[in-house]
């Protein structure tokens, strides 16, 4: 059996990451200049959401109903409406409109399709003060963990060890961030649940590889780095492909099974769970590999 | 060998003990275990998984208002909410500040929430004034309101009507001012009643009060009241006005419907979840595979065990939280299943073999533990809404799996071996290979 390098496919693996996080880092860096390429949640814009129950397939016909409805109820177009869930309800986004508006989208609904008030699943309503304060918290939130990781990380590893992991982590969140703008995920809190969960959880990849090359290097010292650092993936393959298809099977069940919120949630976790596992071996090892050969040559010289 | 077939049936019993207790619920007098399906006394279920409504308003005070009179008012405000809660029987409801100038109020299996919001957020401000616009009388110069059904003239016909008492200065100000609207032109003679800038009534004024006025500290409000919308008006207006207007500036509803669907379907995701792990466990690390699938049972009856005890409020994302702690449950147990394994194929006996596959094991399963744990303790204290609840039951998750997976799975694996169970084959490391 030919034995897979992680060293010398550094380069491809480097290609197909920037392909990977190409459009979230397009979508990133074009957003302060007005941009705006993510499905941006209420949670974070403000505006309104009403989900129903139509009890009957949800048809074009029925989305030009609505979308009069809405105007003639709210004095303003909805910003979308779709089928949801199995097909039967309706996802109404509206601006952030006050609840006496939202009564009367309620009342006329109930009129013109024969609902009744169970048929309303759930409304959400968050006005652009509130979502800004969200916004805040969230953004609070992502730099207090990156923060926190890297202290630690600083603490527990070798410098290089340090910069290795952090850039996979970088790199995760980044294929997160494109997994939301080619599925137009709707971009809110859960967002940030899921970054940080994955800044948490992906880097024990590294972790466990990087303990392994740690532990390699002081076995061997006439072997090349790159050798080291290839034998110690190899050695730690199989549990890093093992403890991410065991965390897989759980939240992978949930995007199945699980209720479209939670499946919007699930879906960046598991995106970035296997960008972690995958980044690990493919970029942070070699990567590491790569500046301790920079380093020894420098030496040498 | 008798030593540890003891010790592992007794463990096991331990397990299948807890299990009990948290699926059926004990009571041992001084101390109970409520069951798990017991929403009453054990854990809490958010409002996102048995429908209700999530309210936020925002006191729209001045910005000149100092933080000391603000917070009094915000206080008055809270208690106010509370009264109107009481008063609409929503008596599960909660109230709570959050931050400077908001407060939440999350009122569970509410069927119309615009309903709520329009109730709960009015300012409840009476105002009686003149047709031109002056004010007569204030909520302030109200001592008492009481909502009453019967006959107010010699018609006999009965209605609902609000009896306002005033205090002394605000029926001086009532004579004052009906006194003017008497003497009005007509179609100028009445008094405007409004709550919150909306007409309730205009009664008109007689003539014949032009020179005295309308004396005597009771007035009547009529309107074509219900009995409920009688009784809410002398309600709001006998607790006074909020001290400024309430904006509605989040709101939050879910049908019951909704959140039952989530819930099963997210019990059901986890139980598969489970299922598929403890399967993928056995099959490949065979006997450790199966002390890791009974650790893991005994990290849900755990995990079950603190949800009750502590009363936890379930959200739909701490349901996430719960499963997906679940796979990384068997993280550690991975990580030292496999330096078992190594240890084995250098020709360790298996008892050292554990010893050292656990010992070698350790640092790298507190540090992946650790930084996990930090993300959910940041999101923690900086997320908002139900992602809390993601953050505590994942924190949860991370210190209880590590419990199990490093002592509950280490004590099991020891007696098992001590059984004399150390084929090599048991251990999925039949096969000696150099990695």
């Amino acid at each position: 059996m030919k034995t897979f390098s992680a060293t010398k496919n550094f380069k491809y693996s480097v290609i197909v990451v920037v392909v990977l996080i190409a459009a979230g880092l397009f979508a990133l860096l074009s957003a302060p200049f007005g941009l705006n390429l993510f499905n941006m949640d209420i949670d974070f814009a403000g505006g309104t959401t009403f989900n129903y129950a139509m009890g009957k397939q949800v048809d074009p016909t029925m989305i030009t109903e609505i979308d009069a409805i809405v105007l003639e109820a709210t004095g303003a177009k909805a910003s979308s409406i779709q089928s949801a869930g199995d097909g039967t309800e309706v996802l109404i986004k509206t601006l952030d409109v006050p609840s006496d508006m939202r009564d009367s989208l309620h009342a006329k609904l109930l009129e013109k399709f024969t609902l009744t008030d169970d048929s309303r699943l759930d409304v959400q309503n968050v006005s652009p003060a509130v979502g800004k304060d969200m916004q805040t918290s969230a953004v609070k939130a992502a730099l207090m963990a990156a923060f926190l990781m890297l202290i630690y990380i600083t603490i527990r590893f070798d410098f290089k060890s340090g910069v290795a992991a952090v850039t996979c982590l970088a790199i995760d969140v980044l294929i997160m961030v494109s997994a939301y703008i080619v599925f137009q995920l709707p971009f809110n809190m859960n967002f940030i649940a899921a970054a940080l969960t994955i800044f948490g959880y992906s880097i024990n990849s590294s972790i466990i590889t990087f303990d392994r090359i740690r532990e390699n290097m002081h076995l061997a010292k006439r072997e090349t780095i790159d050798s080291v650092v290839d034998r110690s993936v190899r050695q730690t393959l199989t549990r890093n492909i093992n403890t991410t298809m065991t965390t897989l099977f759980t939240i992978v069940m949930i995007i199945i099974l699980g209720v479209p919120s939670l499946r919007n949630f699930a879906i960046p976790i598991t995106v970035g769970i296997v960008s972690g596992a995958c980044s690990s071996i493919l970029i942070a090892a070699p990567l590491w590999a790569t500046m301790k050969n920079k380093e020894k040559r420098k030496l040498a010289k | 060998m008798k030593k540890s077939v003891i010790s592992f049936v007794c463990a096991m019993l331990v397990i299948a003990l807890l299990g009990f207790a948290v699926i059926n619920g004990v009571d041992f007098g001084f101390f109970k275990i409520p069951s798990i399906t017991n929403t009453d006394e054990g854990v809490r279920l958010g409002l996102d998984l048995v429908g209700g409504s999530i309210i936020t308003f925002e006191g729209m005070a001045d910005d000149t208002i100092s933080a000391e009179d603000l917070n009094r008012d915000m206080n008055a405000v809270e208690s106010m909410l509370r009264g109107r809660l009481d008063y609409l029987q929503l008596y599960e409801a909660s109230v709570y500040r959050v931050g400077e100038r908001r407060v939440t109020v999350e009122i569970p299996s509410i069927s119309d929430p615009e309903e709520a919001v329009q109730k709960l957020g009015s300012t409840a401000q009476l105002e009686f004034t003149n047709a031109d616009g002056e004010t007569v009388i204030l909520g302030s110069d109200v001592k008492q309101a009481t909502a009453k059904f019967g006959a107010l003239d010699n018609t006999g016909v009965q209605q609902n009507y609000v009896e306002v008492v005033l205090n002394e200065e605000g029926a001086a100000k009532f004579t004052e001012g009906t006194k003017k609207a008497a003497s009005a032109s007509d179609g100028k003679n009445y008094i405007l009643i409004t709550l919150d800038g909306e007409e309730i009534s205009r009664p008109s004024v007689n003539a014949q009060y032009a020179t005295t006025g309308i004396t005597g500290d009771t007035v009547v409000i009529t309107g074509g009241f219900t009995a409920e919308s009688s009784g809410w008006l002398a309600n709001v207006i006998s607790s006074g006005q909020l001290p400024f207007s309430l904006e509605q500036v989040e709101m939050r509803s879910v049908g019951a419907q909704l959140g039952m669907s989530a819930l099963s379907s997210s019990i059901k995701a986890g139980m598969i979840g489970i299922l598929l792990v403890m399967i993928f466990m056995i099959a490949f690390y065979r006997l450790p595979g199966v002390v890791s699938a009974i650790a893991l049972l005994f990290y849900c009856i755990l995990e079950a065990l603190v949800l009750v005890i502590f009363r936890v409020n379930l959200s739909l994302p701490g349901i996430a939280g719960i499963v997906l702690s679940i796979g990384m449950a068997v993280d550690a147990n991975v990580i030292i299943f496999e330096r078992i394994k190594e240890e084995l194929r250098l020709g360790k006996s298996v008892k050292s073999a554990i010893d050292a596959g656990f010992h070698r094991a350790f640092s790298a399963i507190i540090d992946s533990n650790v930084t996990t744990f930090i993300a959910a303790l940041v999101l923690f204290f900086f997320g908002k809404g139900t992602i809390v609840g993601f953050a505590i039951t994942l924190g949860l998750g991370i210190i209880l799996s590590m419990f199990t997976a490093l002592t509950v799975t280490r004590f099991l694996l020891n007696s098992l071996v001590g059984m004399k169970i150390s084929n090599l084959k048991y251990f999925g490391a039949g096969e000696r290979r150099d990695a």
